[in-house]
């Protein structure tokens, strides 16, 4: 036993023997050795690829993350075994705000994990490697997220296991230096009192800590009997205590899950499976394979307490062995890798996300143009932003359009992503506030549900409601600011309309309520539902005025006419064209035409770009319709009868040549070889969308 | 440590220079001239004005209690001293603001204390005020004399499985050897506790168009009266009433735990019947109607109830039952809302008899999700009804309950913000009229601020409920009893 715990503390004696005049690098090699400067080298990478690579991800996980500085906040996390845990976890989320800080406090966490791997189970430093297994089962555990970060139910996740591990870990190291007599009590303290703070952590590392003392005991004779009676007091411990908890404590915890609480994977279980979409195999194999890390991390630990006893065995100090370490750190390397989630339309998505919050639309519209096969978001996202910077340019509609859906073995629904925010600014308030609501329910309240609450309810001009969470946002850290932005707006609400976060959403914000519903986001919701009968209704009840010769009532319904900001006409078209709906286009086309003549602060609109395409292409393809229309938006839109007769003819070639060729090529295949031919010249406009992009996958 | 709190406490003055303004001072909740049982809880509240420091007293006959700080929490035995000394009189309470070193006082406001004591315990479902998701849901009770509150049941006691709602908690003459609530979904059922003994029922039936939905215990007999309803929600683009929570069918039924059968009251297929509720002697069941007929045959019955919400209205009626042929009158109209072109709900009759409690609205019967709903009493001797102006709001009023005595009620009001559901309670007048209503008082000024969840079906009880929730969690678990469909009954 003294003999193993001289050899864990070498290091440091080492050190203090190293000699005086080397240079730099013999100076760390003497003080770290190889392996120290490996994990040392690790830790500053990783420090580096959390803090600017993934410095989106950081952000948004901060987004999904609430820490309120109030009692009431402490009290509802710490009522369930492991709230501590998530209570601290959630706390040191909050600084991934700022991603090198946040990135920094994570890194030393998994640092921590490392030194105390290697004090608790005494490995010295020619095995110092050894300790990196934990280390990267806990990365794996957070870096796989991906979508499954707007999933987790389990507060502060991002920490729980490390801090568990953490504390599981100077047990451990506690344990090992007790003597026997005082482990027993020490279990049974450290059950009792660990298991409301780490939940089943508690249960694992008493089991731990019991596995230890058997393994320590293989060489010591006169402990054998107290390391087995230690051990099945701990396995009573493990089944015994959290049900005494259970029936005399917790009231809020189901009995089959008392030996899973604090283990996140029970936790994913429990939101998702209950989505039938989710019930399928590739979801329950992915399950299966999320779980590893956890698995992974249990295993290292087995092993390290084995090698408490394997050490000693002789026939295994063999020379080869000291290359044990870098082995391990090669399958870790892989394993890390293999478990680092690395999807670009997941990394646009929380690009576009920050930079919407920051109003930053062009760089919105840039991002979307790195993905290859966007998805469904990332082209609402784009849209949204070209409302902003100019519907006149290219790229409402792309070649890119048919979008993937998410990377995902689950089904990733657009409400759960960033729907709310879409809802918002496309002016569906009550939307936008419903779908904040229902996710605080299955994830508890997030600053990214909170401030669309505020911003939406200050939208509907219900002040009060809106006032309520800006006082929780209030007590954050970080994103009280913003918070008290819109607390001043709500004390000068003439400026609300004028505010860049509301100018665009409250023009969208209008004109007739509908009674309608929504099982995920709905496009034709955002379209404005119902506009186009209510603008059909307004022009009859206008031409009825004006035939009568009724001024007043024509007025009157011409006002509620000027009332529709010419942003809820251009939605209102261009929404038909997304889904195609020739029909619903010229409806509100004739709408926004009619409008057009009646407003005067009009005159210097413009139609947007992918609506005189279509009018060009509608107008080619059904030859008998006119429209009356002012000479300039004719004149305008015989440009682009140019270029789509430009795009026509070169389809007709295409078609011709390959027909001339390959007589009995299937339609199917002459479409994808005249959509790659034409995608560099026509790829942006609404002719190419039109016949060539197909299947939009909404989610 | 105590005594330095002491010291601390007793070294806070009330400034003797202050000028004064002409308002009442603006607390959360508001508590100004509100009339309180004489065993309620503390009331605690925030001076919601930005200032420098704060100064609070409370005075009643001799005893002064100041308090100072933004947030005033009095000490349960303080505050037991100022009721005592008030009862039946006021406790007179100033409020002292001060900024740039210059004090001000606000009006005086009062609180009086009534002789009356109230039922001592309450419950009330915890639920997040959304509209598909559920998550965690709690029954709980609560202590009115402090600020003990107990689960008496969880969701999350079932958690593992697909999710399980639990609505419409209900106890027989204020008691809990006779209650019940529903469990929905996973291992649904409804949990009834019949003379100290808690079985789960299935109360579908064949013959019936689902489990029993809203409750009502016969305080005299042995028989419960449910509602059996299919309901459906839809959502506005705009209106701030958010939601459209709506019946398409709807009938009442009655349960004898005894037999185990259930058999229909009221089931006309162009009627929505819905909560029933039994007058105190148990031989009147009132319960709503609203007439809808569907005649379009290219739409579904559902997509015209949805078209045409707004004109969904529903009256009160009465049919009276003897116990002991089991057999039903007549219906009798006794309050047409519809007439007046409104809508009430949940009838609920005063303990003495007379009057009758009602939420009224302009259309539909889920009126806690509209703004415009008020709570009403209708006087059953003589005919006339009128709103309870001191205990409304501008926003939704509506679950709402009778203290045991009748001296008080309950009531869930979205008031504080237009969205959370909170409890209010209100001295009854012998006339049927009401004192200014107060919000449950909570242990810190700021609790309504950060709890994000309603308050839902709030109920008096005499007693708190003694079977655990791990007990309530074991029986559910467990198989249910099927009840058996009786048609003999009419």
């Amino acid at each position: 036993m003294s003999k193993i715990e001289h050899n864990g503390d070498t290091t440091a004696e080492e050190v203090k023997d190293s000699p005086k005049r080397v240079s730099f690098f013999s100076h760390v090699k003497a003080c770290l050795g190889i392996q120290g400067i490996l994990v040392a080298l690790f830790f500053v990478l990783l420090w580096g690829v959390l803090a600017f690579y993934e410095s989106a991800l950081l952000r948004r996980i901060d987004n999904l993350s609430l820490f309120l500085y109030d009692d009431l906040y402490f009290e509802g996390m710490t009522s369930v075994p492991a709230g501590l845990l998530s209570y601290v976890g959630c706390y040191l989320i909050q600084f991934f705000h700022y991603p090198a800080l946040g990135a920094a406090i994570y890194v030393s966490m998994l640092y921590l994990v490392y030194f105390l791997t290697r004090k608790a189970f005494v490995i010295p430093r020619e095995y110092a490697l050894l300790a990196m297994m934990p280390v990267f089962a806990l990365l794996a555990s957070n870096t796989q997220l991906g979508y499954w970060i707007f999933y987790l139910k389990l507060p502060g996740y991002y920490y729980v296991a490390v801090l568990a591990v953490v504390l599981s870990l100077l047990a451990m190291w506690a344990y090992r230096k007790l003597g026997n007599v005082w482990r027993m009590p020490f279990l049974l303290v450290w059950v009792f009192v660990g298991y409301p703070v780490m939940g089943v952590y508690a249960l694992a590392s008493a089991l731990m800590m019991a596995i230890m003392g058997l393994f320590m005991a293989l060489r010591d004779k006169n402990s054998r009997i107290f390391a087995v009676a230690t051990f099945a007091i701990a396995l009573m411990l493990v089944y015994f205590v959290p049900r005494y908890f259970y029936y005399y404590y917790y009231d809020t915890v189901d009995l089959d899950l008392v030996y899973y609480i604090g283990i996140p994977v029970q936790e994913w279980w429990l939101g998702a499976v209950k989505e039938a979409d989710h019930d399928t195999e590739s979801f329950w194999h992915s399950m299966g394979v999320f779980k590893v890390p956890f698995y992974v991390l249990l295993l290292s630990f087995l092993l390290l307490a084995a090698s408490l006893y394997l050490r000693c065995v002789k026939a295994l100090r063999r020379k080869y062995m000291t290359s044990l370490p870098y082995v391990a750190l090669l399958a870790c390397l892989l394993f890390g890798l293999r478990y680092w989630y690395n999807d670009d339309n997941f990394r646009i998505e929380n690009k576009q996300n920050l930079a919407m919050w920051e109003g930053d639309w062009k760089a919105v519209v840039e991002y979307a143009s790195e993905a290859e096969r966007p998805t469904r978001q990332i082209v609402l996202n784009k849209n949204m932003a070209m409302l902003r910077v100019g519907l006149d340019k290219k790229g409402f509609f792309g070649a890119g359009d048919n979008s993937v859906l998410p990377n995902s073995p689950m089904a990733v629904k657009m409400q759960h992503v960033s729907g709310y925010d879409t809802y918002f600014y496309y002016g569906k308030m009550n939307y936008c506030y419903r779908w904040c609501m229902e996710n605080s329910v299955e994830y508890g309240w997030r600053p990214e549900y909170l401030k669309n609450a505020v911003r939406s309810m200050i939208a509907a001009g219900e002040y009060k409601l809106a006032k309520r969470y800006i006082r929780i946002l209030k007590h954050t850290l970080f994103h009280d600011e913003w918070a008290e932005r819109m607390e001043r707006l709500i004390e000068n609400p003439q400026k609300i309309a004028e505010d860049k976060e509301f100018k665009l959403p409250l023009r969208l914000y209008s004109f007739n309520d509908v009674l309608t519903t929504d099982e995920s986001i709905e496009e034709y919701i955002m379209s404005n539902v119902n506009a186009a009968a209510r603008a059909e209704e307004l022009n009859a009840l206008m031409f009825k005025a004006l035939t009568e010769g009724d001024a007043e009532t024509f007025r009157h319904y011409a006002d509620e006419h000027k009332s529709i900001s010419v942003d809820y006409r251009n939605v209102s078209m261009m929404m038909p064209l997304v889904k195609k709906d020739k029909t619903l286009f010229f409806i509100y086309l004739d709408s926004y035409l009619r409008a057009f003549n009646y407003n005067e602060s009009s005159t210097n609109v413009k139609l947007p770009r992918a609506c005189r395409e279509a009018v060009s292409l509608f107008m080619a393809l059904d030859r008998g319709r006119t429209m009356q229309m002012s000479p300039e938006l004719l004149k305008g839109i015989s440009d682009y009868e140019m270029n789509f007769k430009s795009f026509h003819d070169k389809v007709k070639q295409i078609e011709k040549n390959l027909r001339g060729k390959y007589p009995d090529i299937m339609e199917q295949r002459l479409n994808a070889i005249a959509a790659e031919q034409l995608k560099q010249q026509f790829g942006d406009t609404y002719y190419y969308y039109y016949f060539f992009v197909k299947g939009i996958r909404t989610y | 440590m105590l005594s330095l709190f002491l010291t601390v406490s007793c070294s806070v003055k009330v400034p003797e220079n202050y000028t004064d303004i002409n308002s009442l001072p603006p607390l959360f909740p508001d508590y100004t001239d509100v009339t309180v049982p004489a065993n309620i809880a503390p009331l605690t509240f925030r001076i919601d004005v930005e200032a420098e420091d704060y100064v609070t007293r409370f005075k009643a006959g001799d005893k002064e209690v100041v308090i100072e700080g933004e947030e005033v929490e009095v000490s349960q035995s303080d505050w037991g001293e100022l009721l005592e000394i008030a009862k039946g009189d006021k406790i007179a309470v100033d409020v002292f603001v001060e900024n740039d070193g210059e004090w001000k006082k606000y009006k005086t406001f009062t609180v009086f204390v009534s002789p009356d004591k109230i039922d001592q315990y309450i419950s009330y479902r915890l639920i997040p005020p959304s509209y598909v998701a559920y998550e965690k849901l709690t029954l709980n009770q609560r202590n009115l004399s402090n600020y003990d509150e107990d689960v008496i049941y969880s969701n999350m006691l079932a958690a593992k499985g697909p999710g399980q709602c639990i609505n419409c908690h209900s106890y027989k003459n204020y008691k809990t050897d006779n209650m019940q609530f529903h469990v929905r979904q996973h291992k649904g059922g409804t949990l009834f506790v019949h003379n100290g003994d808690a079985k789960k029922i299935d109360l579908r039936s064949d013959s019936t168009i689902s489990a029993g939905v809203y409750p009502s215990f016969n305080p005299k007999y042995d028989v419960v009266a449910y509602s059996v309803n299919t309901t459906g929600q839809v959502f506005h683009t705009m209106n701030n009433n958010k939601i459209e929570v709506q019946d398409t069918l709807s009938d009442i039924i009655l349960y004898n735990p005894v037999k185990q059968t259930v058999t229909h009251v009221a089931n006309d297929p162009n009627d929505l019947e819905v909560f029933p509720t039994w007058s105190p002697d148990g031989k009147t069941l009132y319960y709503c109607v609203a007439r809808v007929e569907c005649n379009d045959a290219t739409k579904t019955r559902t997509s015209q109830l949805v078209e045409g919400y707004k004109d969904i209205k529903y009256d009160i009626l009465r049919r009276s039952w003897d116990p002991e042929t089991g057999l039903f009158g007549e219906p009798e109209m006794v309050f047409e809302a519809s007439s007046l072109g409104k809508s009430a709900t949940f009838p609920r009759v005063s303990p003495n008899g007379r009057f009758l409690l009602f939420a009224l609205g302009e259309y539909g019967c889920f009126h806690i999700w509209h703004k415009d709903a008020d709570l009403y009493v209708y006087d059953l001797s003589n005919g006339k009804y009128w709103p309870l102006e001191k205990a409304n709001s501008d926003y939704a009023e509506s679950y709402h309950s009778w203290s045991s005595d009748g001296k008080w009620i309950l009531f869930a009001s979205r008031r504080m913000d237009g969205n959370y559901s909170r409890l209010y309670i209100a001295k009854m007048n012998e006339d049927g009229t009401s004192e200014k209503a107060f919000a449950l008082p909570q242990k810190s000024a700021d609790y309504y601020d950060f709890f994000d969840r309603s308050f839902n079906v709030p109920e008096f009880m005499v007693e708190p409920v003694n079977i655990s929730p791990q007990e309530f969690a074991e029986i559910i678990k467990g198989d249910s009893v099927k009840v058996k469909y009786d048609p003999s009954v009419k």
